[in-house]
C-alpha cells in the first residue's frame, strides 16, 4: 500500500463547516462544531478521537442518519461526486445510502437484526437498491460475498442467524454487506472494537483485502492509535467536535503539531522500553452542552501555560508550512517541537516515530 | 415442563374447591338419572366415587372423572355440566375472539403510530385514550352502548345472538355481535396500544435500525419489517395473560347482552348457586388459559430464533 | 527544565482547571452551591410536572374529603325511602334525581365514594402487602421456594378472577371486610412477580454483593438493601391494584353481589339500568355512577403512570 503523503487530484469527499446539534433535556450539545476536510478516492483516512469528540457523529450525518428531530445537521456543504449532500432529497439520499457510501458498525451483534438470517440481511442490502434482481440471484450474490470476507461454508452460513455467528464473523459479514453494492465510499466505525484481540487482526486483513479489491475510499473511525498507524493514509484528530489535526499518517506520528495528538501519543503504553509511569492526559473530557471558551482543549493542555489566547480566541485550523499537507489548530502550534521534545524526556522515550507503519 | 405442576395446581384447586364449598359432593358428580335414585344405590355411588375414602383418594377419584369428561351434573338445570359448558362454548369463543381480533386490529396499528411519532400530539391523545379505555368500568360502557346505538340511534339491537323470528343472516348476526364484541375490545385496546407502542420504541432504538437506515431501506419498509416484526414478539405474552380476565369480563358483557355464553351461564349459577357448573367453568377456563399460554410460547420460539432450544 | 516538572502537584492542580493564574475554571467543574437533593425530592418535583399525574392526585384528596365528610355534605339521608318520590329527574329539591326507591341520587353518590375508596384503598393495600412479602420470599430465598411461589402464582392467575371472586362473595357473604379479603386473594399474584422481579435485580447488583462479602445475613439484606428498592415500583403497583380493585367492587355491586343494599354504592346505583326502560328512560340515575367510577379510576391511573415516571431510575436527571 502506498501512503499519498500529499493526495492529488479532486477529493472524492469534500466536507465544509458541517456542524450537528443535539436538542437535549440538558441543553444543546454542539457534538460537531464547523469540520471542514476532504477525502480523496482510493485512500484511507483514520479519524482519531476520544469518545465524545465527534468523530461517529461527523460520519452520521454524512450518511444522513442522524436521529430526527433531536439532532440538527447544518453546514455550507458536503459535496460528494459533485453532489451537495446537504441539500439532497430524501430520496436520493437513501439511494446514496447501502450502494455509494456504505457503513460498517462497532458492535456486529446488535448492528445485525436478530430475528433475520444474516444472509436474507446481506441480500436485503442488493434488493433493496436493485429491486430487478430476484431473490435467487440476491442469495447466490450474497453467498459469494460471504466467501470473498473469508467466513467458512458460506451456503450453510447464509442461513443462519446472526447468534450463531462468532464475533469475528459477523464483522466479516457486515463487510460483506457493505461492499454489496461496491461503494465508494466505506465508513467503518470502530470495526474492531468489540473483537478480541486476535480477532481484530484478521477482520483488520479482511478489510485491507477489500480495500484493495475495491479501490474504495475508507474512512475509520477509532480511539486505537496503533490501529491508525497500521492502516491509514491521512488522518483527521477530533476533539470537542472540532478538527484540530489532519496530515498524513507519517507527519501526524513524526511531527505532531498539536498538543492533544502529542498526548494521545504520549499516553500509549510500550512495549518496545521500560516506562516508569504512564503519563496521561489531566482533567476530563469537555461538557459539549457548553464546551470551554476559545480552544476547547486549554484546560488540559500543557503548552497553554494559562496564555490569553487560548481561552480568548478559537485557533483556526491552518496550514503549516512544508512539504506536506498538514494542518493543525492551535495557537502555538510553532512551539510544538520543542514541547514534544520535552514530553519525550519526561517519558524517558520519544514519542514521535520515524518508522514507517 | 413448567406447565405440568401448573395444572396440577389448577385442578388441586378446583377440588378444594369442590370439597369446601357447602353442599354433599355426591349431588355434586352424579348424573340426572341418578337424581331419582333409592338410598341404597346412592350410599353405592358414595362408595364408588370414594367419598368415605380419605381426600387424596378422592382427589385422585375426582381427577379421573374429569379427565373423563364428567364435570358432575347441574343442581338446576339437570344436564351434565360438560354438555351445558359445550353448548355454551361456541358463543363465547365467537364474542372473545372477535373482541381480540378487533382490539389488535385497532390497536397494533395506532401503536405503531404512536411509536413513529413519538411525543407528537398523536401519541399523547392515543395514550390519554388508551387510559380511558381502561378506566371506564366494562359495564357502563356496556351499558351506554346500548343506550347510545340501541336506544337512542336505533341502529343495533340491545342484545341476543339474534333476531329471533327472522331468517339467520350473516347481517343480522353481524349486528348483533358488533356492541359486545366492541365493548370486550375496548378494554384490550388500552394495554394493547400501550405494550406495541414501548416495544416498538425499544425495538426503533436499537443499532439494526440504523443499520438497515444506513443500508438504504425505505422509512416505511424498516418500521414494518424491522420495526413491528420485532416488536410483535413480545406482545404474544401480552396477549396471552389477557385472556383470563378476558374470560372474566364475559360474565359481565354476556349478562347485560343477553349473550348465551360461558359467562352468562356461570353468573346464573352462581346466583343460584349451582356449584358443578360454576366449578366446571373456571375448571375449564383455567385449562384454556393454560393451553393459550402454550400457544403463545410456541408463537414467541417461532417468531424468535433466538428463543428456540 | 526537569525542576518546574513536579508531577504530582501538576496534577492536582490541574483537576480545578489550570494552574497558572489568569486561567478560568474549568466549565465542566460540579457547582458546589446546588443542595444535595435525596431521590425522594427530586421524584416529587418530577411528579408534580406531570401535570395529569397531579391532577388526578388532587382529584383523589378530593374525593378523600368528600368521603370523609359525607354526612355534612349529602344533602339528604341516602338511605331513605320514599316510594312516592320514586324515579323522579333532577329537581330542585333532589339535584340529581331520586331513583327507583325515592332515595336521593346526589347523596348515594357522596356516601357510595366510602365504599369505593375502602375497598380500593383496603384491597389495595393487603393484596400488596401479599404479594411484596412472597415477592421478597421468592426473590431473596431463590431454590425451590422461589419456584413453589412461582408455580402458585401462575396457577392463581391461570383462573378468570371475576368468576371466583362473585363466587366467594356469594358463599361468604357480601360484607366490605369480606369482599376486601376476596379481591386480595385474587390480586396478590400481581404484585409478588413484580416484587420478585425488582428484588432479584437489586440481588445482582454490586452493593448487595459487597454486603454479602461483608457478612451480612440475608435477613439483614433483604431489609436494608432490598426492601427500600422495592418501594418505589411496589408504590406504582400498589396504586394500580387500588384503580382494579375499585373497578371490581363496582362490578360486584353491579351483579347484586356486592355490598349489600341499602348501603350506597356506586356500582349498585347501576344495577337498576339492567332495566332497558330506566336504561332509556331515566338517565340520571345511572350515567353519574358510572362517570364518577371512570373519573375516580382515570386519577388513580394518572397517579399510578406520573409515579412511574418520577420514580424510575432510569432517568436520571
Amino acid at each position: 500500500m502506498d501512503p499519498q503523503t500529499t493526495p492529488t487530484g479532486e477529493p472524492l469527499l469534500s466536507v465544509r463547516n458541517l456542524s450537528t446539534t443535539f436538542a437535549t433535556e440538558t441543553g444543546l450539545v454542539q457534538a460537531v462544531r464547523n469540520v471542514s476536510w476532504e477525502l480523496y478516492p482510493g485512500e484511507i483516512l483514520g479519524v482519531v478521537g476520544e469518545s465524545g469528540s465527534g468523530k461517529s457523529v461527523t460520519m452520521a450525518s454524512i450518511m444522513g442518519v442522524v436521529p430526527k428531530p433531536a439532532g440538527k445537521v447544518s453546514g455550507d456543504a458536503v459535496m460528494f461526486e459533485g453532489r451537495d449532500l446537504l441539500t439532497l432529497p430524501p430520496r436520493e439520499m437513501r439511494k446514496l445510502r447501502g450502494r455509494e457510501i456504505t457503513m460498517i458498525f462497532q458492535d456486529p451483534m446488535t448492528a445485525f437484526n436478530p430475528v433475520k438470517t444474516i444472509g436474507h440481511q446481506i441480500s436485503e442490502a442488493i434488493r433493496v437498491h436493485d429491486r430487478h434482481v430476484s431473490r435467487k440471484a440476491a442469495r447466490a450474490r450474497s453467498i459469494e460475498l460471504l466467501a470473498s470476507v473469508g467466513v467458512p461454508s458460506p451456503e450453510a452460513r447464509y442461513a443462519q442467524f446472526p447468534h450463531e455467528y462468532s464475533g469475528g464473523m459477523r464483522q466479516r459479514a457486515m463487510i460483506a454487506m457493505a461492499i454489496a453494492n461496491g461503494p465508494k465510499l466505506i465508513i467503518a466505525d470502530e470495526p474492531t472494537t468489540a473483537l478480541d484481540v486476535t480477532i481484530q487482526a484478521q477482520v483488520l486483513d479482511v478489510l485491507k483485502l477489500i480495500q484493495a479489491e475495491t479501490g474504495a475510499a475508507t474512512i475509520l473511525i477509532t480511539h486505537d492509535l496503533g490501529l491508525i498507524s497500521e492502516m491509514s493514509d491521512r488522518v483527521l484528530v477530533m476533539y470537542a467536535g472540532k478538527v484540530v489535526e489532519s496530515s498524513d499518517v507519517f507527519s501526524v506520528f513524526g511531527n505532531p503539531q498539536h498538543p492533544y495528538t502529542l498526548g494521545l501519543l504520549a499516553s500509549l503504553p510500550r512495549i518496545d522500553t521500560k516506562l516508569d509511569s504512564l503519563l496521561s492526559i489531566p482533567g476530563q473530557p469537555p461538557s459539549l452542552t457548553s464546551p470551554p471558551p476559545g480552544c476547547a482543549f486549554h484546560p488540559r493542555c500543557e503548552l497553554s501555560r494559562g496564555r490569553s489566547e487560548c481561552w480568548t480566541a478559537e485557533p483556526p485550523l491552518v496550514q503549516i508550512a512544508g512539504p506536506t499537507e498538514h494542518t493543525t489548530a492551535c495557537h502555538f502550534f510553532t512551539e510544538m517541537e520543542t514541547e514534544a521534545g520535552r514530553v519525550s524526556i519526561k517519558l524517558g522515550v520519544d514519542v514521535r516515530s520515524k518508522g514507517e507503519s | 415442563m413448567i406447565a405440568v405442576p401448573v395444572l396440577f395446581g389448577i385442578l388441586f384447586m378446583s377440588f378444594m374447591f369442590t370439597r369446601l364449598l357447602p353442599g354433599d359432593p355426591l349431588l355434586m358428580m352424579m348424573s340426572v338419572e341418578e337424581f331419582s335414585a333409592t338410598d341404597q344405590y346412592l350410599e353405592q355411588r358414595r362408595a364408588d366415587l370414594g367419598l368415605d375414602k380419605p381426600v387424596p383418594v378422592q382427589y385422585v377419584v375426582w381427577v379421573g372423572e374429569v379427565f373423563r369428561g364428567n364435570l358432575g351434573t347441574s343442581f338446576h338445570r339437570r344436564a351434565p355440566v360438560t354438555e351445558l359448558i359445550w353448548d355454551r362454548l361456541g358463543p363465547t369463543a365467537l364474542l372473545t375472539g372477535t373482541g381480540i381480533l378487533l382490539a389488535l386490529v385497532i390497536g397494533i396499528p395506532i401503536g405503531v403510530m404512536a411509536a413513529v411519532r413519538q411525543n407528537s400530539w398523536f401519541d399523547y391523545f392515543s395514550a390519554t385514550g388508551s387510559m380511558l379505555a381502561i378506566s371506564i368500568p366494562n359495564f357502563f360502557l356496556g351499558l351506554m352502548a346500548i343506550f347510545i346505538f340501541s336506544l337512542q340511534l336505533r341502529w343495533l339491537p340491545t342484545g341476543g345472538l339474534r333476531t329471533l323470528g327472522v331468517e339467520p343472516s350473516f347481517g343480522d348476526s353481524l349486528k348483533h355481535l358488533i356492541m359486545p364484541a366492541g365493548v370486550l375490545s375496548a378494554v384490550l385496546i388500552g394495554p394493547y396500544v400501550r405494550y406495541t407502542r414501548q416495544s416498538m420504541l425499544d425495538v426503533l432504538r436499537q443499532d439494526h435500525i440504523t443499520t438497515a437506515t444506513a443500508k438504504g431501506v425505505r422509512a416505511q419498509s424498516i418500521v414494518i419489517f424491522h420495526g413491528l416484526r420485532n416488536a410483535l414478539i413480545p406482545l404474544t405474552t401480552v396477549i396471552a395473560i389477557q385472556i383470563p380476565a378476558l374470560l372474566a369480563g364475559t360474565v359481565i358483557i354476556e349478562t347485560i347482552f343477553s349473550w348465551p355464553g360461558m359467562g352468562q351461564l356461570v353468573l346464573e349459577a352462581i346466583r343460584r348457586r349451582d356449584y358443578p357448573i360454576i366449578i366446571g367453568v373456571v375448571l375449564f377456563s383455567a385449562i384454556l388459559v393454560m393451553i393459550f399460554n402454550l400457544i403463545a410460547d410456541l408463537l414467541a420460539a417461532i417468531l424468535d430464533p433466538r428463543i428456540r432450544l | 527544565m526537569t525542576d518546574d516538572l513536579r508531577p504530582d502537584e501538576e496534577a492536582t492542580d490541574r483537576m480545578d482547571g489550570g494552574p497558572y493564574p489568569g486561567t478560568p475554571p474549568d466549565q465542566t467543574d460540579w457547582d458546589d452551591s446546588l443542595p444535595i437533593q435525596s431521590p425522594w425530592r427530586i421524584a416529587w418535583r418530577r411528579f408534580r410536572r406531570h401535570r395529569l399525574a397531579f391532577g388526578g392526585l388532587i382529584f383523589v384528596l378530593v374525593l378523600v374529603a368528600i368521603a370523609l365528610l359525607a354526612p355534612i355534605l349529602a344533602p339528604q339521608d341516602p338511605n331513605v325511602v320514599d316510594v312516592s318520590a320514586s324515579r323522579n329527574p333532577p329537581s330542585a329539591e333532589h339535584l340529581l334525581g331520586t331513583d327507583s326507591a325515592g332515595r336521593d341520587v346526589l347523596s348515594r353518590l357522596i356516601y357510595g365514594s366510602r365504599v369505593s375508596l375502602t375497598v380500593g384503598v383496603a384491597a389495595a393495600i393487603s393484596a400488596a402487602g401479599v404479594g411484596t412479602l412472597l415477592g421478597l420470599l421468592a426473590g431473596v430465598a431463590g431454590g425451590w421456594i422461589d419456584a413453589v411461589i412461582m408455580r402458585l402464582v401462575d396457577v392463581f392467575l391461570s383462573f378468570p378472577s371475576l368468576m371466583l371472586i362473585l363466587l366467594l362473595v356469594a358463599v361468604l357473604g357480601p360484607s366490605v371486610a369480606t369482599i376486601v379479603v376476596v379481591i386480595a386473594f385474587f390480586e396478590w399474584p400481581t404484585a409478588c412477580r413484580i416484587v420478585r422481579q425488582m428484588a432479584l435485580s437489586i440481588k445482582e447488583q454490586d452493593f448487595v454483593l459487597a454486603a454479602r462479602a461483608t457478612g451480612s445475613s440475608r435477613w439483614r439484606i433483604m431489609r436494608k438493601h432490598v426492601m427500600p428498592g422495592v418501594l418505589s415500583p411496589l408504590t406504582v403497583v400498589a396504586t394500580l391494584l387500588s384503580a382494579g380493585a375499585i373497578l371490581l367492587e363496582a362490578a360486584l355491586s353491579f351483579l347484586g353481589l356486592g355490598v349489600k343494599q341499602p348501603q350506597a354504592s356506586w356500582g349498585g346505583m347501576l344495577e337498576e339500568a339492567q332495566s332497558l326502560t330506566i336504561l332509556k328512560e331515566m338517565p340520571w340515575l345511572w350515567i353519574p355512577p358510572g362517570a364518577i367510577i371512570a373519573l375516580t379510576v382515570l386519577a388513580i391511573n394518572f397517579m399510578g403512570d406520573g409515579l412511574r415516571d418520577a420514580l424510575d431510575p432510569r432517568q436520571q436527571m
